[in-house]
């Protein structure tokens, strides 16, 4: 049997159980306590969503039990719903080996990581931390939330993976059904497949836009409840529900996704209908009143709001467009939108994200 | 009359089912194979012989243990409601109440409680390292791979000489089987990325 070399034992020392372990001396508590650590953060983090807060987060496993603060001034923590709400300040909580929760909201962190005998995870502007007699040891993998509860991460994740794999150019079959095919030669059965112009009335693109994104996130994820809204009477003046609401039932959380598009649409009858910026801020707006529903019907649930939209926009097309030149078919690939100032509640509402833009690419001729 | 299904494939189905359930949001009954066949590696790592777990694995045609003994204490679950499909479109399956009482049940009795901590390292890896690579490198490993060429029971024994000596080499105290299970994910991920890289160029 071949040994293992040094350089791989090397890296497997990396692994954090392990500097853990060292930390404490090889004390065999210390394991103990990071596994009853590691679950019970997943039972908290279904009340509390990382990256909604900009305070600091201390979660504490004493190897004995004993409280690490004064209970005089702290409260069990039995209803996990006053969590939901917490976005800022210094939260500490303590769990015991019978799963039970005690919180302290005003103590001294460095009365806390000093304690040799305790293992303390932190959470803090995005990065995430095991405190191990007095040794910080960094074990963020995502740029923001936490590894324990990463569901919001993998969504955003997977809207980068949908935007390369699927749209940029228009890899998936169902979304490139939305493009307008006009016939070159009828005789020959051939038609222009540039990706100018996107279908228009009555055979609208939002169908198979919004067929191919719930294919895509069906099999990017496991274990959610996705509600697609099957109404695409866009012109309607009727309100109707947001497109997609994915729920994860055991993590407590919930996505709001609202599908745009913007470039031009050819209708049934030879109208050319442009959709610019406006539509995108019309977007924002009505993602804001499913946000604030939303909120109000599932008081208990972890919301974020997401608009995507997908970037079909030319320069210079007619209704007579079946190509386009390198010049004006990459014209918008890095124009990014114009957000009007009352619409930018991204930069101030917890959850409501950026709205993501999916350029998606012409094929284009040469002049 | 219905068939007899074995105690320990019974018992660890649910306890496989539950923890997954809970960590990750629903399971597949492939995932359940799987988590319990990296626990009987733990099993056989601390010098038990693994003819004594209970029931065997061949490989299936996805590339995932299968035992024909779990198969049977899955679908027993999925009929007395213990195992519900949380989607009749996709395959995830969750632990209903009735599933879980009965967990809490049969984790009482001293004839299965003591392969809880093997299911339970094995499972806990989940959390403590990105379920992508626990996947990734439990279907990848060398044992998998090689035994996917031959029609036979799968072997264990030949990982535990590893696993032993990882342990060693950084210091596990007696009896714990988290460090092992966390650890032998990180070695079979930089094998594997190594052999892919190997592959590359």
């Amino acid at each position: 049997m071949p040994t293992i070399s040094p350089e791989i034992l090397e890296v497997i020392e990396d692994i954090y159980p392990i500097k853990i372990l060292k930390a404490f001396n090889s004390n065999p508590e210390s394991l103990k306590a990071l596994s009853t650590l590691a679950k019970s953060l997943t039972e908290l983090f279904r009340y509390f969503e990382p990256s909604f807060f900009r305070g600091k987060l201390f979660v504490t496993k004493h190897f004995e039990d004993r409280y690490i603060f004064d209970t005089g001034v702290g409260r069990p923590l039995i209803d996990k719903n006053v969590l939901l709400d917490r976005s800022e300040g210094n939260l500490f909580i303590q769990v015991f080996n019978d799963g039970s929760f005690f919180m302290w909201e005003d103590a001294a962190p460095e009365d806390l990581l000093g304690k040799g005998s305790s293992l303390t995870y932190l959470f803090e502007a995005d990065r995430e931390y095991f405190v191990a007699n007095e040794e910080t040891i960094d074990i963020s993998v995502y740029p923001y939330g936490s590894q324990f509860a990463p569901q919001f991460y993998f969504l955003a994740s997977a809207f980068d993976d949908y935007k390369l794999r699927k749209i940029k150019n228009s890899s998936c079959p169902l979304f490139s059904e939305a493009w307008l095919r006009s016939v070159k030669d009828a005789a020959k059965n051939l038609y222009y497949d540039n990706r100018v112009l996107f279908r228009g009335a009555s055979d609208s693109p939002e169908k198979p836009m919004q067929e191919s994104l719930e294919n895509f996130l069906k099999d990017s994820f496991r274990g959610i409840d996705m509600e697609v809204n099957r109404e695409f009477n866009v012109d309607s003046d009727q309100p109707k529900p947001v497109d997609f609401r994915v729920t994860w039932l055991e993590a407590n959380r919930m996505a709001l996704i609202e599908l745009k598009w913007v470039g031009d649409s050819l209708s049934a009858n030879g109208n050319l209908k442009p959709r610019r910026d406006a539509r995108v801020n019309e977007g924002l707006f009505q993602l804001k009143g499913y946000l604030d529903s939303a909120r109000q019907d599932y008081p208990n649930k972890l919301i974020k709001a997401f608009l995507l939209v997908i970037d079909g926009r030319r320069r210079g097309v007619t209704k007579d467009s079946v190509e386009v030149t390198f010049a004006n078919g990459f014209y918008f690939q890095n124009r990014e939108f114009e957000i009007q100032a009352d619409r930018k509640y991204f930069e101030e509402i917890v959850g409501f994200e950026k709205p993501v833009r999916m350029f998606a690419e012409p094929i284009c001729v040469i002049e | 009359m219905s068939k007899q299904v074995s105690p320990e494939a019974f018992f660890d189905s649910l306890s496989i089912g539950y923890k997954l359930d809970s960590f990750l949001e629903g399971f597949k009954r492939q995932e359940i194979n799987l988590f319990s066949y990296f626990s009987s590696i733990l099993y056989g790592y601390q010098g038990n012989n693994v003819s004594d777990w209970g029931y065997k694995y061949i490989i299936d045609s996805g590339g995932y243990p299968f035992s024909e003994a779990l198969n049977e204490a899955s679908e027993r679950h999925i009929q007395n409601g213990s195992f519900e499909k949380r989607d009749k479109r996709d395959d995830y399956y969750v632990v209903s109440s009735r599933g879980a009482t009965e967990y809490v049940t049969f984790k009482s009795l001293e004839s299965l409680a003591w392969r809880e901590k093997f299911i339970d390292a094995a499972c806990t890896t989940n959390i403590l390292v990105p379920y992508s690579q626990t996947l990734r490198a439990l279907l990848d490993s060398p044992d998998l791979q090689k035994s996917k060429e031959i029609d036979n029971w799968l072997d264990q024994s030949g990982i535990y000489n590893k696993i032993s000596q990882i342990s060693e080499a950084v210091g596990v105290p007696t009896g714990d089987l988290i460090i092992p299970a966390v650890s032998w994910i990180k070695y079979l991920t930089i094998e594997e990325d190594a052999h892919n890289k190997s592959r590359n160029t």
